[in-house]
């Protein structure tokens, strides 16, 4: 039970993920459709998705914004929760995992309710790209991750008239010998996805490091809704 | 030449009704992983805050029957629709929405104006209100407000 006194201006309040471990699947997505009445295509079907120009098939805006309910109501019930929602700034994938978490902005009296504003953030986490890599036994993890995050990928594609020949992705990173047979990345993420200027680009290792060889994951970070909420704490 | 919505500002489109229905209810709090035995109770459920999706979703496609000054629709082609945002306020005596009420969604342009990235942005401000039910205490009762951003890209309108 959470509780008025205890909560502080500047902390996390509610917390949530969605996806986890292995990423939101596509029935997913049609359950909600179905549940929501929100029928179209691009959230289905993914050569509708495509045809519509985007790069795959996309969650509806409209979930990850229930999750947030959901959310909500979890930390101080359906009764409690008084106004909340935000901006829709991007796109939600099949793989995807999606956190959510409310940052408590103001804590006040009004109308006899005790009352919490919050900032809302939804982050999609993308995996693009995995891969097996070695580097020295005496690079901490901190070093290790931080060398992946600078990696460049070069992708080489090779076409022909019935269709795509050959597919070559390369990844390098300072400071660790990637595997380049052991790489893959998501063709369709490659196209001119990520955003420079808005995403993060940062890497996690995939299961345990042994100290000379690993399991990697390069992921994006990106504000799917940021927001605003304000819920009534119960006595 | 740029085209003038400034007469749409305070007009109240046509609204669209909903009828809940128990089975949606249940299917839709199963689908966002609720856990709450309120919502997920066959025989009685109530909806979940997060159903408004469900009513308010096709209220904001009426923008498209929108007219501007010129006669033509304001928006030419709804694929270029973006949602850029929504947010629920809902009032302190909002009654519980359950099986068999019926909800009328009336959305009115609060704003709309062409950015200067060449973006066309509609803020809409729909009201929910409960126009039957089982429950007569319930008519005429808000459940929800619902502040819509709709934003289309350039050629849409």
């Amino acid at each position: 039970m959470v509780k008025y006194d205890e909560l502080k201006e500047g902390q996390i309040g509610p917390k949530m993920e969605y996806g986890a471990p292995y990423g939101l699947v596509e029935a997913e997505f049609k359950a909600y459709a179905d549940a929501g009445g929100d029928t179209n295509p691009i959230h289905q079907d993914i050569v509708a998705a495509i045809k519509a120009g985007n790069q795959g098939m996309i969650a509806h805006g409209l979930y990850s914004h229930a999750m947030i309910g959901k959310m909500l109501v979890d930390w101080v019930g359906a009764e409690n929760v008084k106004t909340y929602g935000g901006r829709m700034l991007g796109m939600t994938r099949p793989g995807d995992i999606v956190s959510f978490q409310g940052k408590i902005t103001k804590k006040y009296e009004a109308d006899g309710e005790k009352l919490v504003d919050m900032e809302i953030k939804t982050t999609t986490k993308t995996t693009y790209l995995r891969g097996e890599a070695s580097c020295d036994a005496k690079l901490s993890d901190d070093e290790v991750l931080k060398n992946l995050a600078k990696g460049k990928i070069k992708v080489a594609i090779d076409w022909d008239l019935a269709g795509q020949k050959k597919f070559e992705l390369t990844f390098d990173a300072p400071n660790v010998k990637v595997n380049p047979k052991r790489v893959v990345g998501d063709k369709a993420l490659m196209r001119n996805w990520i955003r420079a200027d808005k995403d993060t680009i940062t890497a996690e290792f995939i299961g345990k490091r042994k100290p000379d060889s690993f399991w990697f994951a390069i992921v994006v970070l990106r504000d799917s809704i940021v927001g605003t909420a304000t819920v009534a704490i119960p006595e | 030449m740029s085209r003038d919505f400034s007469s749409l500002i305070g007009l109240e489109l046509k609204g669209t009704s909903f009828k809940v229905k128990k089975e949606k209810l249940v299917e839709f709090a199963e689908s966002i992983g609720a856990k709450q035995p309120q919502f997920l109770d066959s025989a009685s459920p109530i909806a979940h805050p997060a159903y408004a999706n469900a009513f308010v979703l096709p209220a904001l496609m009426k923008v498209t029957d929108a007219k501007a000054a010129d006669g033509q629709p304001v928006i030419k082609n709804p694929l270029k629709i973006l949602h850029g945002g929504q947010v629920y306020t809902y009032p302190k005596d909002a009654p519980p929405l359950q099986d068999g009420d019926k909800i009328m969604t009336t959305p009115k342009i609060k704003n709309i104006e062409v950015k200067s990235n060449g973006m066309l942005v509609l803020d809409l401000e729909a009201t929910s209100t409960i126009e039957k039910s089982n429950d007569e205490s319930k008519i005429g009762k808000v459940v929800v407000i619902s502040g819509i951003g709709v934003v289309v890209m350039p050629g849409g309108f």
